[in-house]
């Protein structure tokens, strides 16, 4: 629970929120060199690394994979899975071995019945985290801002 | 690879066995589960309002004693006396001969009747007999009667409905006796023996039927406490187990087994009512009284989480209030009490029809399509396997098995597994 609220995506709930929110999220642990999410592929839930580094590769025209970022505790990746099934656009590789913890769209959706004003929170944030990578996006492209400050734990 | 194959074989083979060995107490589970499920949002509601789990949990379950000490009473009270139920034997026998004799135009000896009668007689005499050896008064029974009508007993006829019904009842058993050579399967002599034969089961069954019960049911509160107050923990206890690269199939493959069921039991309780309210609705047009069409709705209703079964109560319900009613006041004018059987029939088979052709496509959509042919087969599998509540568990488990066949196929298609 402690982990959880250090999370940009969770920060703003409160102890009841955590304490419900910690009995439905799934904790994992992979490999060095594991994939944890793959390009191409469906994606059903979002991740929060607990411990160890996360390569975010994507594949190139030659069929080799270019590195876009590498993640650190307690960076969150493939947010947009968890509001909806999406085909990845790119692939999570644990380096070293890694701790995550995984909150799957099923999850969320029965959130969303069960305890509404919980799953809205988390869900307003994940939006705040999708337009701040859009606002990004668009100032990398089109105004060669580069050197702008990142975004403070979802770089993916 | 090898050796991996063959323990997951064994495990299989294992997991088979302990359901086979344990399957008296896994119908008890399965329905505290199915119950669970359905008090989950309940449990979720009052969380939201801030009440913790454990005493949702508790309130849940003294809601659920109230009720069913309530319905106990309920039923209690609206049970015949022992007088009650001997005057009721004597009605039903009456009103029973008394329309198989209009049916079937039978004369004074019970020997002649119409066309009808010349084709069915030597089926529906047998069966007749046997209506009438369980219906007869013993003679204790009869005594009760004669007490409970004191100083009426030497009644002249006329003069007491209910004695001449008995009276006229002693005379249909004997006229019965004597056209089929009284013998120890005809009509009137062996009406002690039986109900002596009766008697003997009742005193042996029941305890053993009841300590059988408790040993296999004694299960389905704990589990349902159990299951209720379960947080996650087994659903997350059961992907801890996946390997990674299966955790999100797994995860979608779960969710689409709890669309399904939640489909299933939504369509299920709203298809039950409509029935219910279609039923009573009919039987009330045809001129069952509100509170008989109401009460036969109900069970109907209820009945129908078994496939079929709630058109066969709705039609035997009727049927027997037809063979029992004095006078109907339909809003058809041409039901009489005469043809009211007919017009129960009519009026189950269109509710049956309204069921499948109306609700059924419309409350049922989204829920998983079976055939009724793979409907019919499972339901009889389940009644082989797990007697009446296999019957209960047949659909949604086929339904969910369906489910989860297509939705780890499309997931593992999906992920490229296969």
């Amino acid at each position: 629970m402690t982990f959880l609220k250090q999370a940009y995506l969770f920060e703003d709930l409160m102890h009841g929120d955590l304490a419900r929110l910690a009995r439905i999220v799934h904790e994992r642990s992979y490999h060095d060199g594991e994939y944890i999410t793959e390009e191409g592929k469906p994606g059903a839930a979002l991740f929060v690394l607990r411990s160890g580094l996360v390569e975010i590769t994507r594949r190139i025209r030659s069929g080799k994979e270019a590195p876009l970022a590498t993640l650190e505790p307690p960076a969150s990746f493939d947010e947009l899975a968890a509001v909806g099934e999406v085909v990845r656009w790119n692939s999570a590789r644990a380096r070293g071995p890694v701790h995550l913890v995984a909150l799957g769209y099923s999850d969320l959706d029965a959130l969303s019945g069960n305890f509404p004003a919980l799953a809205n929170k988390i869900l307003k944030k994940l939006a705040q985290i999708t337009a701040a990578r859009l606002q990004m996006l668009v100032e990398s492209q089109y105004f060669g801002m580069q050197d702008q400050e990142p975004e403070r734990d979802s770089q993916a | 690879m090898l050796f991996k194959s063959v323990v997951a074989s064994a495990a299989i083979l294992l997991a088979a066995f302990l359901l086979w060995a344990l399957r008296s107490i896994v119908v008890p589970v399965v329905v505290s589960g199915l119950l669970a499920y359905i008090c989950r949002p309940v449990v979720a509601g009052l969380e939201r309002y801030r009440v913790p789990r454990g005493l949702a949990v508790g309130l849940l379950l003294l809601v659920f004693v109230l009720t069913a000490l309530f319905v106990v009473d309920r039923i209690r009270s609206s049970m015949p006396t022992e007088t009650g139920a001997v005057e009721l034997k004597v009605r039903a026998l009456y009103a029973l001969n008394e329309r198989y004799r209009t049916l079937m135009g039978l004369d004074a000896t019970l020997a002649k009747g119409n066309r009808l009668y010349q084709f069915l007689h030597a089926d529906s005499d047998p069966l007749l007999d046997r209506v009438n050896q369980l219906l007869a008064l013993t003679p204790q029974e009869r005594a009760q009667l004669l007490a409970s009508r004191a100083g009426e007993a030497n009644a002249p006829s006329g003069s007491d409905r209910l004695l001449d019904e008995d009276r006229a009842n002693l005379q249909t058993l004997d006229t019965r006796s004597t056209m089929a050579r009284v013998g120890p399967n005809t009509a009137g002599a062996p009406a002690r023996p039986m109900v002596a034969q009766a008697g003997t089961l009742t005193q042996d069954r029941p305890l053993s039927v009841l300590a059988q019960l408790l040993s296999t049911w004694i299960v389905a509160p704990f589990a349902f406490l159990f299951l209720l107050s379960d947080t996650g923990q087994i659903k997350r206890g059961l992907l801890s187990m996946v390997p990674n690269r299966l955790f999100e199939p797994a995860l979608t493959v779960l969710a689409d087994l709890d669309h399904a069921l939640g489909d299933w039991l939504r369509g299920l309780f709203l298809e039950c009512l409509l029935l219910g309210i279609t039923v009573t609705l009919l039987l009330a047009v045809i001129g069952i009284p509100l509170r008989w069409a109401i009460a036969i709705g109900l069970f109907a209703g209820a009945t129908n989480v078994v496939p079929y079964l709630g058109s066969v109560v709705a039609l035997l319900g009727g049927l027997a209030y037809a063979v029992l009613a004095h006078e109907i006041h339909p809003l058809i004018p041409m039901v009489t009490i005469d043809n009211l059987a007919i017009w129960v029939i009519v009026a189950v088979g269109l509710a049956e029809l309204v069921k499948n052709a109306v609700y059924e496509p419309v409350v049922l959509a989204g829920a998983a399509k079976l055939h009724p042919l793979v409907v019919v087969i499972g339901a009889m599998g389940g009644a082989i396997l797990f007697g009446l509540v296999g019957v209960l568990l047949a659909v949604p488990t086929i339904s969910l098995f369906k489910v989860l066949v297509s939705s780890t196929a499309r997931q593992l298609k999906a992920h490229g597994l296969i």
